[in-house]
């Protein structure tokens, strides 16, 4: 009888285990498909060689948000690239003592500010002063994507093995060549990959353009001209009272959701031959 | 003494000649981003400022937010931020246990790799995405659905009202969504660490599947579980655009889970672009502190608990 009730208690929880991870990846499987489904309907080349058009028609396509992107994506690579690489760099190569575990916590901390935050930041430091503008989304972003640049180039250098270094260390070459022909030049496949994710990351970050860029239906003429981006447009087409501008936003949802998904998996499986030797 | 101090000259302009290069030059960098992190900090900070000089701590406290009156007051925006994340980590909790005792102990062993970044999938889908969707399926399903299958619930405060659909529960739905695969998996690669020893030692006891979890996998994986539920949270109380875009966006503080609000997330990602008076943009960033604030403590929390995990 006490056996039966504690196999009557296992069982109960593994229907509640079996329940929890339905309801975990049910709505997965929904978002995938609707935004499948959806975005067919204008996932077409108009979408991606037109500016907005009018209501009465297609409603156009969302040219100005794909140049947008790209600039905007564009400096904060600039601007995160190099803080992030050396960071990392200089926590795997040399960092020791206090500054160095402060930096590491910073980098912690920063990974944790929500995205808006990083809007905020680029809001006082270049909107007041020189407007709504590509400069200032991609700041923006730059910051949000600064603490996943460091720690893969961190986490990169460290899979470095010892007989590597030691046997150029024996050789008696100069330190920074070991650090930047062995180290560096060993590890360039993951720090690569860990560029491309942090370029995945942000490229679907809309709440701090919100505050950074102004949208708007113009193609940005440079990097102080206000700009829109994808996942904006997305934001405000969805919001608007159109079927036609719903329509837009879903079908750049599949867009956003395919350069997505192309970085992720194609980081993974570009990892993966590159692993072997 | 002088000559103490000689030789630390000495010994100082030996390592500056000596420096390294490249230690250099990531050197400088790394020092560029601590000074760059600081001065954008002070510049919230300093920005933020006329707001609270004006109202004090009655910027926190106050209930009344109208801009075109310049009154400020954020406390329907931490009442929304925090109904919402609360309510989002309790369900992302009890979801993520499960799910992860699904993957790791009846899952065939061969999918479960599979299984496990399927559900890290939906961490990389942006969140834009996620409020489409939000608003399509969500909102209509919690005003077509949720309402009437809940209503004979209605004399319980927290159900009670008429709902549009835009709600703090169509925003917890969102939110339990986007929130649940972090802890998920954090649980999940714990629940594998787990020494094989001592589960077949309790399964040699005769101890079912459940109990071993409970006695043996629950105690030792607490903490890592702690510092994922905490990471959790922390997305949830930043979470902007999936919330925004479901949540109503009327600065309430309601009880009733049907009833629209606003999150301090939200209402920044709104109001910037029309915000035209000082005081009004001040109090915007000064919104931005208290969420920097409230994140940064819950990042150190984190912080400290991955720490000890990682010492043990």
């Amino acid at each position: 009888m006490r056996r039966s009730l504690r196999g009557i208690i296992d069982r109960l929880y593994t229907v509640f285990a079996i329940f929890a991870f339905l309801v975990l990846i049910i709505p997965l499987l929904h978002i995938i498909i609707s935004i499948v489904i959806n975005g067919l309907r204008r996932f077409d080349l108009e979408l991606i060689t037109a500016t907005p058009g009018s209501l009465l028609g297609s409603g156009g396509g969302i040219l100005h948000a794909i140049v947008g992107t790209a600039m905007v994506v564009f400096v904060a690579m600039l601007i995160s690239l190099p803080l992030g690489f050396f960071a990392g760099l200089y926590l795997a190569e040399f960092a020791k003592g206090k500054f160095a575990h402060f930096l590491r916590t910073l980098i912690s901390i920063l990974a944790g500010v929500p995205s808006i935050i990083a809007g905020v930041f680029a809001y006082t430091v270049i909107v007041i002063t020189y407007g709504f503008s590509v400069l200032a989304g991609g700041l923006a972003l730059g910051i949000i994507a600064i603490p996943y640049v460091a720690r893969s180039t961190e986490e990169a250098l460290e899979s470095v093995p010892m007989e590597i270094k030691e046997a150029g260390f024996s050789l008696g070459i100069e330190r920074w060549k070991i650090v930047l022909f062995i180290d560096v030049g060993y590890a360039k496949s993951r720090i690569i990959a860990g560029f491309l994710l942090a370029l995945a990351r942000v490229i679907g970050e809309t709440a701090p353009l919100l505050v950074t860029v102004l949208g708007g239906i113009n193609i940005p003429s440079n990097i102080l001209s206000p700009a829109n981006a994808i996942p904006l447009v997305i934001y405000q087409y969805a919001l608007s009272p159109f079927e036609v501008w719903h329509n837009i936003a879903w079908s750049a949802a599949l867009l956003l959701m395919i350069i997505v998904l192309v970085l992720n998996l194609g980081v993974r499986y570009y990892l993966k031959i590159k692993m072997i030797y | 003494m002088s000559r103490n101090r000689r030789n630390l000259r000495e010994s100082l302009l030996k390592r500056l000649i000596r420096l390294d290069p490249i230690e250099g030059i990531s050197l400088f960098f790394s020092v560029l981003l601590v000074v760059l992190t600081l001065l954008f900090i002070g510049k919230m900070i300093i920005y933020s400022l006329p707001v609270f000089e004006k109202f004090g701590v009655g910027f926190i406290v106050g209930t009344d937010w109208i801009p075109r009156k310049d009154v400020f007051g954020a406390l329907p925006f931490i009442w929304g931020t925090f109904i919402t994340s609360s309510i989002a980590i309790l369900f992302a909790v009890i979801i993520s246990y499960g799910a992860a005792y699904f993957i790791v102990e009846i899952a065939p062993p061969k999918v479960r790799e599979f299984l496990s970044s399927v559900v890290e999938l939906i961490v990389a889908i942006p969140s834009v995405i996620i409020g489409l969707w939000g608003i399509f399926y969500v909102v209509p399903a919690v005003r077509g659905l949720l309402k009437p299958i809940l209503s004979p619930l209605s004399f319980i405060p927290i159900f009670s009202g008429e709902t549009s659909g835009y709600s703090y529960l169509s925003a917890i739905i969102v939110l339990t969504l986007m929130i649940t695969p972090i802890s998920t998996s954090f649980i999940k690669n714990a629940l594998e660490n787990v020494p094989i020893e001592l589960k077949e030692a309790a399964y040699a006891l005769g101890a079912t599947r459940y109990e071993v979890f409970r006695v043996v996998s629950k105690p030792l994986i607490r903490r890592a579980a702690l510092a994922g539920i905490i990471l959790a949270y922390g997305r949830a109380v930043g979470e902007t655009m999936a919330v925004v875009m479901v949540v109503g966006n009327i600065p309430n503080i309601s009880i009733s889970l049907f009833n629209p609000g606003y999150t301090l997330a939200a209402v920044i990602a709104n109001e910037f672009l029309e915000a035209t008076s000082v005081l009004h943009i001040s109090a915007l960033i000064a919104l931005g502190v208290i969420l920097f604030a409230w994140s940064l403590i819950v990042n150190i929390l984190a912080i400290l608990v991955l720490r000890r995990v990682s010492m043990r």
